[in-house]
């Protein structure tokens, strides 16, 4: 199943390992045939700032920690550094067997060539964008697109004007936990507000790197995703996603 | 409500990087660390590392992502196509060094435009060099060419062959959601499909 | 004979760069120039172009001359395309909306063969009017529809460039 207009901005898996492989390994991943369709990989770079208070003075130091490579049209991403591999597909979005098996066809080689068996995090991220109408007359009230609202100490008087909330909890999985992230946002079109719902459902521990294990815990992550996406949804809310199409 | 820290389980999927990110420059706006280290420093960390690029090269980003993020509400197809169509425009073998880059106001009225006239045909584009972004379909001798300006609003003019085969020219200055209704006269169907 | 600032012989071919960017294009697939393409900047008086009967030959020889003199003047893009016109077209499509366009020779330092085209540009590139819209559309699909690609151009006869005893 997937929506019409599905409010998926960004979607991503991503991958960690320890120990960290050296960043010349982390190069020759970049340059596995792979990712040929990609353009060629940019450097990444951390960037510590150090502002002396009473000096008055910054010093900044950087240091090459991996590469990003993107498909020319800007659609797909991959982050590689030396503890994680990372795939980004961009809106629009069309499924998850396209997608997961893209990301799996990038992530193979790459945990080959670095000959990694084993990952310390895995991470299913998505980043939802809800646009609702809005006659210029009126508010939009959250709480008849989702169910998570503001439940504060006094009510004072008016509407929220911003909403921004961040939780992380377990799931009743074993070993899957989620953060979740509700806000209002601005939005592009005229007319219109927005609420992001950004879904990040990972491992606590240790995964298996490939098989039917690792397998099923990328489905049952979907799945937790999924369900945490339709729970926070109310009907309004989905019908703004412009029907189901096979 | 009881809350533990449990420390790393905090850590986020990272999701696009930097500034060509929707999940950073919206969600994790609040991600950067700050942390006094040192007594009388002050140590910023900075965990969103970014690719290195060109000024083109990164405007070239946030237009696609400004596109990518408003896919939902164009017609299918249209966002990859039209991305593909910048990174042409836009690569380094066909861009003017002279030339100013399209701005992100000519970017929204350019969206404006394509979804106030319902579109389903995609349009070709280029630029005035001036920072706009110019949209062109072309059915026979029939064109019609839609700047899109830095301004926010949008300068046309078409050429329109009539059903007693006489040729009509118009052009006008506008704001984007008034095209629609302003091109009704000329039959625009001709450029942007039923 | 014709010397610096004289009208160019009429008719006269002039040939103007213009970026990939301001080219109608599908892909890779080049269909015609932009209205845009002939605005000009708000510094210039005229339409810079090059006038390719500056140089003796047949016509494909002269353009491909004018099209080198480009080349050897600015930096110039694989993807950019060489847009041609006669200037009695330019002249007829100003005349349709009250302009009187005419092409001057204006020769510059290293830039021999350079001309401009009088009254064809908008008075005021912020504001302009809806005739010159409708003339800049004109000159975009009529006066100056014929282009060549890079390719295109490689393909006319190239040889020794000389300058015409016409001119001065």
């Amino acid at each position: 199943m997937r929506y019409r207009k599905a409010p998926i901005l960004e979607a991503a898996l991503e991958f960690r390992w320890q120990p960290e492989r050296p960043l010349d390994a982390i190069r020759a991943s970049a340059g596995l045939p792979a990712f040929s369709d990609f353009e060629a990989p940019k450097e990444r770079k951390l960037v510590n700032a150090t502002l002396d208070l009473q000096g008055g003075e910054i010093s900044h130091e950087s240091r090459e920690v991996g590469f990003e490579l993107a498909l020319k049209d800007g659609s797909q991403v991959c982050i590689l550094e030396a503890d994680k591999f990372v795939f980004v597909q961009r809106a629009p979005y069309d499924q998850w067997q396209t997608f997961s098996q893209r990301a799996l066809s990038l992530l193979e080689p790459v945990a080959l060539s670095l000959n990694v068996h084993e990952f310390s995090r895995v991470g299913v991220r998505f980043v939802n964008r809800i646009d609702i109408p809005q006659d210029s007359s009126a508010n939009v009230n959250t709480d008849d697109y989702i169910t998570v609202s503001f439940n504060g100490p006094r009510t004072d008087r008016d509407v929220v004007h911003e909403f921004q909330m961040r939780v992380v909890k377990p799931t009743l999985k074993d070993g899957i936990s989620y953060a979740l992230v509700v806000a209002t946002s601005g939005s592009l079109l005229p007319g219109h507000s927005s609420i992001i719902l950004d879904i990040d459902v990972f491992t606590d521990g240790p995964a298996p790197a490939s098989g039917a294990a690792f397998e099923k815990l990328l489905s049952e992550m979907r799945d937790e995703k999924n369900d945490i996406f339709h729970s926070c949804l109310k009907k309004p809310a989905v019908a703004l996603f412009g029907g189901v199409e096979e | 409500m009881t809350y533990i820290d449990t420390g790393a389980l905090g850590q986020r999927t990272r999701a696009g990087d930097g500034r060509s990110s929707f999940a950073h420059s919206v969600v994790d706006g609040f991600r950067r660390m700050i942390s006094i280290g040192q007594a009388g420093y002050l140590v910023i960390e900075d965990d969103c590392t970014r690719s290195e690029g060109t000024p083109r090269e990164r405007r070239l980003e946030e237009i696609q992502l400004v596109i990518s993020s408003i896919s939902m509400h164009l017609p299918k197809g249209f966002a990859v196509g039209l991305n593909g169509q910048f990174a042409n425009m836009m690569a380094e073998d066909a861009w003017e060094d002279n030339d100013v880059f399209p701005s992100i106001l000519s970017l929204k009225a350019f969206l404006l435009m394509l979804i106030s006239t319902h579109a389903t045909q995609r349009p070709g584009i280029g630029t005035n060099g001036r920072g706009s972004i110019t949209a062109v379909w072309r059915n026979g001798e029939n064109r019609l060419t839609i700047d899109c300006l830095p301004s926010g609003n949008t300068r046309w003019v078409l050429t329109r062959v009539n059903a007693n085969g006489e040729v009509e020219r118009a052009a006008a200055e506008c704001q984007p959601h008034r095209l629609s209704e302003v091109l009704n006269a000329y039959g625009p169907e001709v450029w942007f499909g039923q | 004979m014709v010397s610096e600032g004289d009208e160019l012989p009429n008719p006269s071919t002039v040939v103007r760069y213009v970026g990939f960017n301001q080219m109608e294009h599908y892909g890779g697939n080049v269909v015609g120039p932009l209205p845009t393409a002939f605005e000009g900047r708000a510094t210039d008086d005229s339409l810079s172009v090059k006038w390719c009967e500056y140089f003796v030959g047949d016509p494909d020889h002269q353009l491909r001359c004018a099209i080198e003199t480009i080349r050897s003047s600015m930096n110039v893009k694989a993807k950019a395309c060489f847009c041609v016109a006669r200037t009695d077209h330019l002249a007829a499509a100003g005349a349709t909306f009250g302009r009187a366009p005419k092409a001057v020779y204006l020769p510059v330092h290293g830039n021999d063969a350079h001309a401009g085209i009088l009254d064809v540009m908008p008075a005021d590139l912020e504001a302009i009017t809806e005739d010159e819209l409708k003339l800049l559309d004109l000159l975009a699909g009529q006066a100056w529809s014929r282009f060549l690609t890079r390719e295109m151009a490689d393909e006319l006869p190239l040889a020794q460039c000389e300058k015409s005893p016409d001119v001065a």
